[in-house]
């Protein structure tokens, strides 16, 4: 059924986009991975998994909110600012968080947040490449509480933490063809749980040595703009997996 | 010159001393649930305890910050080596005190109480054998508690460590007995509960009795998988009733957990050996079930017309060794059951005594396999 929305939306793309010569040096690719922000006043509607809109406030700030997961009642908030320009760098914070004020998963309740943000660079080595680079943060605290029989509610806090270093570009192909890709490198991550029935405590990447493929995270996508309109496809490999990645969006 | 001045202000506060413990016996206020099942607050003279400070003394010492090792191979689990079995065998633990205008000795946070608590239930139960049963210090020797223990395991890269909740433990072969971290579902802490401490304790006896300290005879090299699950009942079973004999309250033990699991051990049970066999949905708690038929059977015995508690705990403890020699004799039997050593303790008792005692056996135990073994009780 996901498939059958992809399809009609690069159709729709197809069909009702203004074929229009583009320009990417007006609008650079623009992701949470990347330190571009929107101009002021520009809007971006992303239709991809989450539906999200963003908007910028001003040359230095940009926010935004998945609508698709706020109208399942879990309320996010996306925010971008641009700290500062030096020479060919740019430097942005960059941050997405969710709030869980009582879901209810699996017949569990869950209350909490999960957040990631990090500090990118975006350095351009010439008019069609630039390199981003930075820290990435990601946290998560989540309480669920369930029916146990004989116990009554069980309650259990996971705290998940990880920081990851981000090593990315953005290349662009011509006026409206870009490539974006990057790998995600956890460095630390740290898993704690306190439970009714006990507490556990986990580092999950103890030293250097062990990094393995299957512990990054791997993008590549193809973006095909008509200057509004964006089409953006690729691959994310996680965990031994690989998923594709779609999304369309218009940027007004 | 400003150091000395910070230093005298902590002075003011403090009153620039170790808090002294008073010469003669040391009284403490510990928490304790008594035989009513009431939970006190009270004020106890400890026997044992010399050092307050680090929970110390002639029984046991109290140890901190241990990490089980989840992984060591189970050769390495029964050897009763510690440096086999943990990670980290602990270190001292610290408890803050103040003694008060009585000279009494009051604890200042949870872990200080529940750690001299702990202690004074452990002196009361050492001493409760030895005084009626002739238990010497020598043979039940000085172990330790592990105060919130750690397990630790290993998952790809990633190191886990759990500190488990909920429940007290006796750990076979090493002899030590592990009081593990309280959690929000119990009422009266299990490691301030003495029944369950008493239960823990009653392992002990069993492990010193029976298997003479060696982990390996209780698991049983050879042994058949129906050996091993009837041995680890009469384990339980024996350890609720050396409980009982002690606190001399059946229901005690629930007031730390009421879970169905704990509503099944309380005795006399609903059921008998045979009705168990016949539908095992009628008690949740798997081999336990079966030890608690056991418990009711020498409860019946102990609280039965001419009988005491005293009586069946020395029958049953003379027995014990007998009984050990029956298993090692026929622990790869695929038929080995009660029968063994509830046959050891009547011949422990004699005439009338013997023959009520076979009586009451047969009741609870009339599944085919213990009639048959109890054949020649009478
Ligand atoms: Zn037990």
């Amino acid at each position: 059924m996901q498939r059958f929305y992809h399809v009609f939306w690069l159709f729709i793309a197809v069909a009702y986009a203004p074929w229009v010569k583009a320009d990417f040096s007006e609008q650079p690719l623009h992701h949470f991975f990347n330190s571009r922000l929107l101009k002021a006043n520009e809007a971006k509607l992303n239709l991809n998994y989450i539906g999200s809109v963003e908007y910028g406030l001003s040359e230095n700030l940009e926010v935004g909110t998945s609508v698709l997961l706020s109208i399942g009642s879990i309320p996010n908030f996306l925010l971008k600012h641009r700290m500062f320009i030096l020479g060919p760098t740019e430097t942005s914070f960059t941050s997405f968080t969710l709030i869980f004020p009582g879901q209810y998963i699996g017949g569990k309740r869950f209350t909490g947040s999960a957040s990631a943000q990090g500090v990118v660079t975006s350095y351009d080595v010439n008019s069609e490449l630039s390199l981003n680079v930075g820290p990435m943060h990601a946290y998560s605290l989540l309480n669920t509480k369930n029916q146990s029989a004989g116990f009554g509610d069980v309650r259990t806090q996971v705290e998940l933490e990880v920081y990851a270093a981000l090593v990315g570009l953005d290349y662009y192909l011509s006026s409206n063809w870009g490539v974006t890709a990057f790998v995600l490198i956890p460095f630390y991550a740290n898993l704690n749980e306190i439970g009714d029935f006990g507490d556990a405590n986990a580092s999950l990447f103890p030293n250097l040595t062990s990094y393995e493929q299957d512990n990054l995270v791997l993008f590549v996508s193809m973006t095909r703009t008509w200057e509004q309109f964006n089409f953006e496809f690729g691959v994310v490999n996680f965990a031994k997996t690989t998923f594709p990645y779609l999304a369309a969006y218009w940027r007004i | 010159m400003p150091h000395f001045l910070s230093l005298s202000l902590v002075c003011l506060l403090s009153s620039c001393g170790a808090s002294t413990i008073p010469a003669g016996p040391i009284r403490a206020r510990v928490v304790t649930a008594d035989a009513q099942g009431f939970y006190p607050n009270k004020v106890v003279e400890f026997k044992y305890l010399q050092d307050v400070r680090h929970v110390d003394g002639v029984i046991a010492v109290m140890r901190g910050q241990s990490v089980l090792n989840l992984d060591a191979p189970d050769s390495d689990q029964i050897s009763g080596d510690p440096n086999k079995i943990f990670v980290k065998n602990g270190s001292q633990v610290h408890t803050d005190t103040f003694v008060d205008q009585h000279n009494v000795i009051n604890a200042k946070n949870f872990d200080s109480l529940a750690m001299l608590s702990t202690y004074y239930a452990f002196e009361q139960i050492v001493d409760f054998w030895i005084t009626n049963y002739d238990f010497t210090l020598q043979e039940i020797g000085k172990f330790n508690i592990y105060y919130d223990p750690q397990v630790q395991t290993k998952v790809d890269s990633a190191t886990a460590t759990i500190t488990q909740r909920l429940n007290a433990s006796y750990f076979p072969g090493l002899g030590d007995l592990f009081v593990w971290k309280t959690s929000r579902l119990e009422d009266i802490p299990f490691k301030m509960n003495p029944a369950v401490l008493g239960h823990e304790f009653g392992h002990k006896i069993f492990d010193i009795r029976f298997a003479h300290k060696s982990a390996n005879f209780v698991y049983g090299q050879g042994a058949s998988v129906n050996s091993l699950i009837q041995l680890k009942g009469i384990n339980e079973g024996l350890a609720d009733f050396m409980s009982w004999l002690f606190i001399q309250n059946v229901t005690l033990f629930t007031r730390s957990l009421d879970v169905e699991a704990f509503q099944d051990r309380i005795v006399p049970v609903a059921w008998t050996s045979a009705s168990l066999l016949k539908d095992p949905s009628i008690c949740v708690g798997s081999f336990y079930c079966k030890g608690s038929v056991l418990n009711s059977a020498l409860h019946e015995l102990s609280l039965a017309q001419n009988m005491s508690p005293l009586k069946v705990g020395t029958a049953m403890l003379q027995a014990l060794p007998k009984f050990a020699s029956d298993w090692q004799r026929y622990l790869s039997s695929d038929n080995f059951d009660y029968f063994y050593l509830l046959n050891r303790i009547a011949n422990e008792l004699a005439g009338n005594e013997k023959t009520l005692a076979c009586t009451i056996f047969k009741k609870w135990f009339d599944d085919s396999i213990n009639q048959a073994g109890l054949a020649k009780c009478l």
